[in-house]
């Protein structure tokens, strides 16, 4: 009777550490189950991602081939159709024109060199051979050295020469950045201060753009971005993606400071 | 008393104190949906404390309290509703037939046993029975219903680590609940204590899942305050 007992006894142990070890069996399985659904998960939206910075590189790439060609355009057609114009101006001897033709002869003459200058310009902004030959330090400084002229009394800019090119495609997007919000700190700001510098830290290029007059806060970017109107900062947006950089805006007593960090690699990466 | 004794003869009450430490250093952030759990720790206290005080000084006690049996009945029966509605609580299982009918089946089942059959006063092992087969069948619908749901971050969040503790306590106390009261009490009483040690040390383990699940609770609540 005792031994039977004891035969039961262990049996029901047995039965104990069999129903912990289904238990501990059936949560294994459900957090396995769990495990594998939230991997899927995590690689659908990397798919995902990466899909959109396809699109987004895309959408950029093209903008700029677009740029280039309606700079090329303005230079080598409209360009040397307005050169050929002025040329076929100063051609008409003017010492034989009464006084008012003279002074018409002038007037055209002082248009077609503004709208000469204005046209290279134009060209020149869209498709920055500066950039390509001498850098991005060197195309920012003279873009803001000519935007800024007779505008902003204090313009400088402090960048780091030890910033070598390592892919054309990102100094692009990031002089297309600089372009951006100078442009829109002449146009809202009414600074009286402005300063563009940057640090190389190792493989991050940290660029702070920093003026005295109205700028945008963190949160009205967040806002103004997803706006139609805002093309301008959706455009930041989306090559800030594409360089994988991140950009915040913060304001002081000072004034208002712009940090963008982009990793700094090359295209084979 | 031998202190390891002392120690396991208490268990059912200290168990119970892990979580409330819990809380009372986390209130104000724990989070709602789980307040069914801090009513379970605040009555299983009160009824473990009744019925160990009563094991433990049961030779001072006048007749009429040395028989602790339905503080027990009681607590199985409090840990079927709370838990049971706290399974229910979740939106997708809001209109689950199978839980209202389990649920409907256990409280007749109860009803009938109390009235015709059994005393509250003794302990029944088909209403331990009982509690395990419904508590065992709500965590296997709940985690079916989890996976069923696609829920995201599953395994992070406090009802996952609540009804894991509860599937693995039941578990564990099927066949202790099954013999404890047949062979245990009857039988071979060093064998009866053995069984309730391993219960009482389940329940601490339970305990300590409970409280774990509340801290996790009450960080979910800080972070989604932050994020706002």
């Amino acid at each position: 009777m005792i031994s039977e007992n004891q035969n039961i006894a262990i049996l029901v142990i047995f039965g104990i550490v069999a129903m912990l070890l289904f238990g501990v069996g059936f949560l294994l399985v459900v957090v396995l189950n769990q495990r594998k659904k939230s991997q899927l998960q995590k690689n659908i939206s990397k798919m995902k991602e990466d899909q959109q910075n396809q699109l987004i590189e895309a959408a950029v790439r093209s903008e700029e081939q677009e740029r280039h060609r309606i700079a090329e355009t303005l230079h080598d057609e409209v360009g040397a159709i307005l050169s050929s114009a002025k040329l076929h101006l100063l051609g008409i001897k003017a010492d034989v024109l009464d006084e008012r033709d003279q002074k018409l002869h002038e007037k055209g003459r002082e248009l077609l060199n503004d709208v000469i200058g204005r046209v290279r310009g134009i060209s020149h902004n869209l498709h920055s051979n500066i950039l390509k030959e001498f850098g991005l330090n060197e195309a920012i400084r003279h873009f803001v050295r000519k935007v800024t002229e007779g505008v902003i009394p204090n313009a400088t800019t402090s960048l780091d020469d030890n910033y070598q090119t390592v892919n054309p495609d990102n100094d692009i997007s990031m002089y297309r950045m600089v372009q951006e919000l100078v442009n829109n700190t002449l146009k809202y700001a009414n600074a009286t201060e402005f300063l563009i510098s940057s640090t190389l830290n190792g493989n991050e290029l940290n660029l702070v753009i920093f003026h005295n007059g109205d700028g945008l806060t963190q949160e009205q970017f967040e806002e103004l971005r997803y706006q139609k109107e805002g093309l301008g900062l959706k455009n930041i947006q989306n090559r800030i993606i594409l360089l994988k950089g991140t950009i915040h805006f913060t304001s002081g007593s000072e004034g208002y400071r712009i940090n963008i960090h982009v990793p700094v690699k090359s295209n084979q990466s | 008393m031998n202190l390891f004794t002392y120690i396991r003869n208490w268990s059912e009450v200290w168990a119970f104190l892990i979580p409330l430490i819990i809380i009372i250093s986390q209130r104000g952030k724990i989070p709602v949906e789980e307040n069914l759990v801090v009513k379970y720790v605040i009555i299983g206290l009160l009824l473990n404390s009744i019925s160990t005080t009563m094991y433990v000084y049961h030779k001072e006690m006048p007749v009429f309290l040395k028989n602790n049996n339905i503080f027990y009945n009681l607590h199985s029966i409090a840990r079927v509703c709370l838990f049971s509605w706290y399974v229910f609580q979740r939106k997708s299982l809001q209109n689950s037939k199978t839980i209202r009918i389990l649920l409907l089946i256990y409280f007749c089942f109860i009803l009938l046993l109390f009235t015709f059959f059994k005393s509250p006063f003794f302990l029944s092992t088909p209403l331990l029975m009982a509690e395990t087969i419904v508590l065992l069948s709500l965590c296997t619908i709940f985690f079916y219903q989890a996976i069923m749901d696609d829920e995201q971050n599953l395994l992070g969040k406090p009802s996952f680590l609540i009804c894991s503790g509860l599937f693995i306590f039941e578990a564990i106390n099927f066949f202790i609940f099954l013999f404890y009261k047949p062979l245990g009490l009857k039988i071979n009483l060093s064998f009866g204590k053995l069984t309730w040690t391993i219960h009482n040390f389940s329940l601490v383990f339970f305990c300590i899942v409970l409280a774990i699940a509340l801290y996790k609770g009450s960080k979910n609540t800080t972070i989604e305050k932050y994020d706002k």
